[in-house]
């Protein structure tokens, strides 16, 4: 061995055990890369990291403010569960393009709030998975298809596709002539969505107490005249339903929101009576539902809704039956009185009715009696909001009680109101605001019902601390009459599920009317009546362009040679 | 930065010096412009759906994302490595990081020039007396850059493995091609997976998928900051591996 080379310290090389910390060190470099890169957009999703630039000329690409404010309220995400299957033919294409335009709203909403909303779209092959999930999100009737159910911790609300998010004009589907394909009539996606927001962050459920002990219609009932199936929909709706155990303690409870009489047969004691006229005159709401041939006489039903504004007269609402192929009018069959309400009978604007005339929807009433009005209180308004046919006609009954459901003499003829809703501010010594509202609360949804504090109501069981609180926090007395307890019975409730609902959703002031500015589509649109403006487009981008990128290349080749 | 800017020269203007690039710019340019006047013809003459369908919402638009990528970056890297060019480069003053850089923004810059025809589309609507949507326009041009930018990165990554160009492309389109595959995995995450709807492997398939991206933000004419920074973070994800292959090339 030379000096030269025992003098001199060993040359390092790329020996295996070198190339494998190298190797090390990339695959750890690399995989730190893969988590950044996987960290990064969950960090800009955060709320004060994340900003959107709507460059469209019609804002299509965000969310109402409306609805951003309403998503930011929330601590815990929200939760948008789609169960989406595809209808039927004909109808296959526009219940397509509809559940395509709601995933579409979905998916802008979450890209808006990321951190607030999350969207969860489950396969609805498996009808088992489907039940259970809907069966733990506690809706009825499991195995709901084409809804979307939002909900936020205990609170939740179910779209339906058909006739919450859109209406459908479902067409003609027949061949031939009068074949009409069926389309959408209009898309409310944003709408709905910011409706049933404003309903989930409620905080506290609604209270209804239903009152018994007078031969009410049984609150958990199953038999067909009982209301069981109204108590099931309640709660799913997210309502807290009980019975109001009058007998054991007339009080009112403060937090009762909605109180509904359904039918008492037998008048209520004086303390009961006191209780409901304070609950009321404090701004709570009732759902009042006599029977037509209940009794009307002192401390009934009848008597106070006659406080409050409506008469029930004695009868029955009835109208003619048409024959379906003589067109020939008929009277005097029971049939009579089954009505059928259909958005000719529906105010087009009230809270409870206008999903219902917008859908196209009818109720039925059977066994209903009519409504008139007598003296509101001050500042109270009367709505009707469901109304009978003019060649209808309020049937007597006979001197042994029973009815013959013809038009006989004396008997007056309609159109009536089928159900009423009343409301009017709060009564108090002071003079009260003027006015309240006509219609439900629009916009906001809110009810600030103005009038001023009470102080006339004493010591009275039920009068709640508002009554002497701060006049913010008092709001409108709302009551609904509707003298057709049937309507709410187990055979009928499918009929009127809608109607009873938003009754209750109206009466407990969840009538959600969020006003979301409309979504302008913003056309562009190129004649192509004669051909000339498309054939331009054609010759610009078929022929120009590439024509332009063809004589550039060779005029770049030819260059190029000669340089 | 002034590596980046020679390397990006010479490699954009290297493009062009081949036929290739020509070639595909024209049939790119020719096929979308057919199509656009067939997609104006189907929707009844509406500018701003058949522009928004041309950028983004057709399958002409994925198939030229998913094949011009891996085409022009193909030969970026493993041409030169096999050629030797590539170590003549990698002794010049100038980073890998540069190198790779350089030769993204390159093929970034062709593609934003294909994506850019939709400007010329919108301005003759303008010309014929339709205004379109130039806000749309503006941000699904962004959004296809950005989208652009990362199958660009992955062709790189294709093209730092092999010295063969063909294999290169052929393993970046196969890459894209999976990557395009994510929304359909997760839409049948609980057939494929045992796994429930919103489990958090579904949830990671959100926010590795692409279209999901665009769809929320570019394709309604929004720039959203999450969106773009999942691109900006996937093609720098991307690039750092490029980078490191290249590297790899030293000790080899």
């Amino acid at each position: 061995m030379s000096a030269a080379r025992r003098g001199r310290p060993g040359r390092r090389g790329t020996g295996p055990w070198t190339r494998l910390g190298i190797g090390a060190q990339v695959l750890a470099a690399a995989l730190l890369a893969v988590t950044a890169a996987a960290l990064v957009p969950w960090l800009a999703e955060r709320p004060g990291l994340h900003g959107r630039l709507d460059l469209s000329a019609t804002g299509r690409g965000s969310l109402d403010p409306t609805t951003v404010d309403l998503l930011a309220v929330f601590e815990e995400p929200v939760v948008a569960e789609v169960f989406f299957q595809l209808p039927q033919p004909p109808w296959q294409q526009v219940g397509a393009e509809v559940q395509a335009r709601t995933r579409e709203f979905l998916r802008l909403a979450r890209a808006a709030a990321p951190t607030k909303l999350r969207v969860v779209d489950h396969d609805l092959t498996d009808v088992a998975m489907v039940k259970e999930r809907q069966r733990e999100l506690r809706v009825p009737g499991q195995g709901m298809v084409n809804v979307v159910i939002v909900h936020s911790g205990e609170q939740r609300a179910v779209l339906e596709l058909f006739k919450d998010v859109s209406e459908v004009d479902l067409g003609n589907p027949m061949p031939g002539g009068g074949y009409r394909p069926a389309t959408v009539r209009a898309f409310r996606a944003e709408e709905a969505f910011a409706g049933a927001l404003k309903k989930i962050s409620g905080g506290q459920p609604p209270r209804v107490l239903f009152t018994t002990g007078h031969g009410e219609r049984d609150l958990y009932g199953t038999e067909q005249r009982q209301i069981g199936r109204v108590h099931t929909a309640l709660v799913a709706d997210g309502f807290v339903a009980e019975p109001w155990n009058s007998a054991a303690d007339p009080r009112i409870p403060d937090d009762v929101d909605v109180l509904a009489a359904v039918d008492p047969r037998q008048p209520f004691t004086p303390e009961e009576l006191d209780a409901i006229r304070n609950f009321v005159d404090r701004g709570g709401r009732v759902l009042a539902a006599p029977g037509p041939d209940a009794p009307s006489g002192e401390r009934t039903l009848h008597e106070l809704v006659r406080d409050w504004g409506a008469i029930v007269p004695p009868g029955l609402v009835c109208r003619p039956l048409v024959d379906p192929y003589t067109k020939q009018k008929h009277e005097g069959s029971q049939r009579c009185a089954d009505l059928l309400v259909s958005t000719d009978g529906m105010s087009p604007t009230h809270p409870i009715t206008q999903p219902l005339y917008r859908g196209q929807r009818h109720v039925r009433l059977p066994i209903a009696g009519a409504v008139e009005r007598g003296a509101l209180p001050e500042g109270g308004s009367q709505i009707d909001v469901l109304s009978s046919s003019t060649d209808s006609w309020r049937d007597l009954p006979g001197a042994r009680g029973t009815y013959d459901y013809s038009l006989a003499r004396g008997e007056e003829r309609g159109p009536f109101s089928l159900c009423a809703a009343i409301t009017f501010p709060p009564r108090a010594a002071a003079p009260p605001s003027a006015g309240s509202p006509a219609e439900g609360a629009a916009g906001e949804g809110s009810d600030d019902g103005g009038g001023h504090v009470g102080h006339g109501h004493g010591d009275v069981p039920g009068a709640a601390a508002a009554a002497a609180g701060d006049p913010a926090e008092r709001r409108e007395s709302r009551v609904l009459v509707l003298p057709c307890p049937d309507a709410l019975g187990q055979e009928l409730f499918e009929a009127n599920r809608d109607l009873i609902l938003n009754a209750f959703n109206w009466l407990a002031s969840r009538d959600y009317r969020v006003s979301v500015r409309p979504r302008d589509p913003g056309v562009a649109q190129l004649d192509l009546s004669d051909g000339d403006d498309l054939a331009a487009m054609h010759r610009a981008t078929a022929y120009g362009l590439p024509g332009a990128c063809l004589a550039l290349g060779i005029l770049f080749a030819l260059w190029r040679r000669r340089s | 930065m002034s590596g980046v800017w020679t390397i990006y020269r010479r490699e954009f203007a290297g493009l062009f010096l081949a036929p290739l690039a020509w070639i595909l710019l024209f049939v790119a340019l020719l096929v979308k412009g057919v199509f656009f006047t067939l997609y104006l013809q189907a929707g009844g003459g509406e500018v701003n759906s058949a522009l928004s369908i041309s950028l983004g919402g057709s399958v002409l638009y994925w198939v030229l994302m998913v094949l011009l990528p891996p085409l022009l970056t193909m030969r970026m890297v493993s041409e030169e490595a096999s050629s030797g060019l590539l170590e003549f480069l990698l002794t010049a003053p100038v980073t890998d990081a540069a190198v790779v850089a350089g030769k993204l923004l390159a093929a970034t810059t062709f593609m934003a020039l294909l994506w850019s025809t939709a400007f010329v589309y919108a301005g003759a609507a303008q010309l014929l007396g339709v205004t379109p949507d130039w806000g749309m326009v503006l941000a699904a041009f962004v959004g296809s850059v950005l989208a652009s930018g990362l199958f660009c990165a992955i062709g790189l990554v294709a093209s730092s493995m092999t010295n063969t160009p063909l294999i290169a492309a052929f393993v970046a389109v196969i890459a894209n091609v999976l990557l395009l595959f994510v929304p359909l995995v997760r839409g049948n995450a609980s057939q494929l997976l045992p796994v429930p709807p919103d489990h958090w492997i579904v949830e990671a398939l959100r926010q590795a998928d692409v279209l999901e991206h665009l769809d929320g933000s570019a394709w309604l004419g929004v720039i959203d900051s999450a969106h773009v920074l999942f691109f900006l973070a996937w093609t720098a994800l991307f690039a750092f591996l490029a980078v490191r292959l290249v590297e790899t090339r030293r000790w080899r």
